[in-house]
């Protein structure tokens, strides 16, 4: 396998000539050694916050807000609690998701909700559980929010006598 | 001096913003920008207006014009802008300048407004895929600095991009510049002029930097080959954006092809 050593690395602290500088950020990694539990931890821990600034990704009063137009080395990393406060992180047991997703759901008046469970580098195991707990856990408290609204968009069966 | 105008455009009903200078008795040169829009009237319009009736207009999507991206779609909406611009300022013919993704725009004006291209000039165009030069994707780079790829040397990308400009105005404007420019070559830059570039009959001279991150010298060759007659040179210490890195050898190339028809 090719292990893209770099690409999850914190850039701001690499020097500006860093491609000059080396041959090659490509390490080959016999697939044996790697070890998808390090990988993920290692994602997680290097990922730089830079990156959600990609060219489009963001309107104008988003970029001026997000503290993010800088090339200031980022504030040290939020917590996983200190997201959920945040409301920049979903996360934690069925009972708080569906309280941050509702919360959510009803002020940004939702009615659509297309979720992501597998992010980064998750390992299938993880990303398996993360999605039945929503599934099973999530979805059925939340399903009645809006529901007296008429569906526009969903696509729906032809009737009987029409196909 | 110059002076940054506001049109309304005919018949398109766009509105444009451009910057205007030099003798208006002067042959008339309209300047294509590159992704990174025109960041302020610098040396090379400076110049240029010392010979030419510059037209240097924001396209669509680009610096004032940020709000306009929405209205274009297309390469070709992009030429009628020009179009439309040209016929408004009441300019029938001009030489044509085109840098970076302006290079693309020029070639499409060429190949379908042959009339209203006195010369064209394209310099490190993008618009041409070649799959052996692929070169740096500008719209894969760190966001801190995210043109700091198209300098010869990333340090130039404060000194001649940023520099004297507010901060967050300044980034704002650079994300903004790329998000325009993505919408026409993302995720790869072949925008399909390679079809229509026979169909040009003005005289027109590639001009490639050396040290260009985004499109290979090679490039030059490839656009040369395609265009009928076609000439194309090198510009030494530059990389992507030598309106900014080397306005005199850029105007002086520019000066002397449109001018007196010499590639020397």
């Amino acid at each position: 396998m090719k292990f893209h050593w770099f690409h999850g690395m914190p850039w701001p602290h690499l020097p500006p000539d860093f491609r000059d500088r080396s041959d090659s950020v490509w390490v080959d990694v016999d697939s044996r050694y790697y070890d998808p539990a390090v990988g993920h931890r290692l994602y997680h821990e290097h990922l730089d916050p830079g990156w959600i600034n990609a060219p489009g990704y963001h309107a104008e009063r988003a970029l001026r807000e997000s503290g993010a137009a800088t090339e200031a080395p980022p504030s040290p990393e939020p917590s996983f609690d200190e997201r959920i406060v945040q409301g920049t992180l979903i996360g934690g047991s069925p009972d708080r998701v569906t309280e941050q997703v509702e919360d959510l759901v009803t002020r940004l008046r939702i009615g659509h909700l297309i979720g992501v469970f597998q992010f980064g580098d998750m390992p299938s195991e993880v990303t398996n559980r993360n999605t039945r707990l929503f599934a099973e856990h999530v979805i059925p408290r939340l399903r009645h929010l809006w529901s007296d609204y008429p569906d526009h968009w969903s696509p729906t069966p032809l009737q009987d006598q029409n196909r | 001096m110059a002076e940054l105008k506001t049109l309304d455009l005919t018949p398109g009903g766009q509105t444009a913003h451009v910057w205007e200078g030099g003798d208006p008795e002067s042959p008339a040169l309209l300047f294509l920008h590159p992704i990174t829009g025109i960041p302020r009237w610098g040396d090379a319009l400076e110049s240029l207006a010392n010979d030419f009736h510059v037209f240097a207009p924001y396209q669509p999507g680009w610096g004032p014009a940020k709000d306009d991206l929405p209205g274009v779609r297309d390469g070709l909406d992009l030429v009628l802008f020009n179009v439309d611009l040209l016929n408004t300022l009441g300019v029938s013919s001009a030489h044509v300048v085109g840098v970076s993704i302006g290079g693309w725009i020029g070639a499409e004006i060429a190949a379908i407004r042959p009339e209203a291209v006195e010369s064209l000039t394209l310099v490190n165009p993008l618009g041409l895929w070649s799959e052996s030069h692929p070169g740096e994707d500008p719209f894969a780079q760190h966001p801190g600095f995210p043109t700091a790829v198209l300098f010869s040397n990333p340090e130039k990308r404060n000194e001649l991009l940023m520099a004297d400009r507010d901060p967050m105005d300044a980034y704002v404007e650079e994300l903004l510049d790329l998000r325009a420019s993505a919408k026409f070559l993302w995720p790869i830059p072949d925008t399909g002029v390679g079809r229509r570039l026979v169909r040009i009959d003005t005289r027109t001279l590639i001009a490639t930097s050396e040290n260009d991150n985004v499109v290979a010298t090679e490039m030059g060759d490839i656009w040369r080959a395609a265009i009928p007659g076609a000439q194309a040179v090198q510009i030494a210490d530059s990389g992507h954006l030598p309106d900014l890195e080397a306005p005199a050898a850029l105007t002086e190339l520019v000066r002397n092809f449109a001018l007196e028809g010499v590639t020397a």
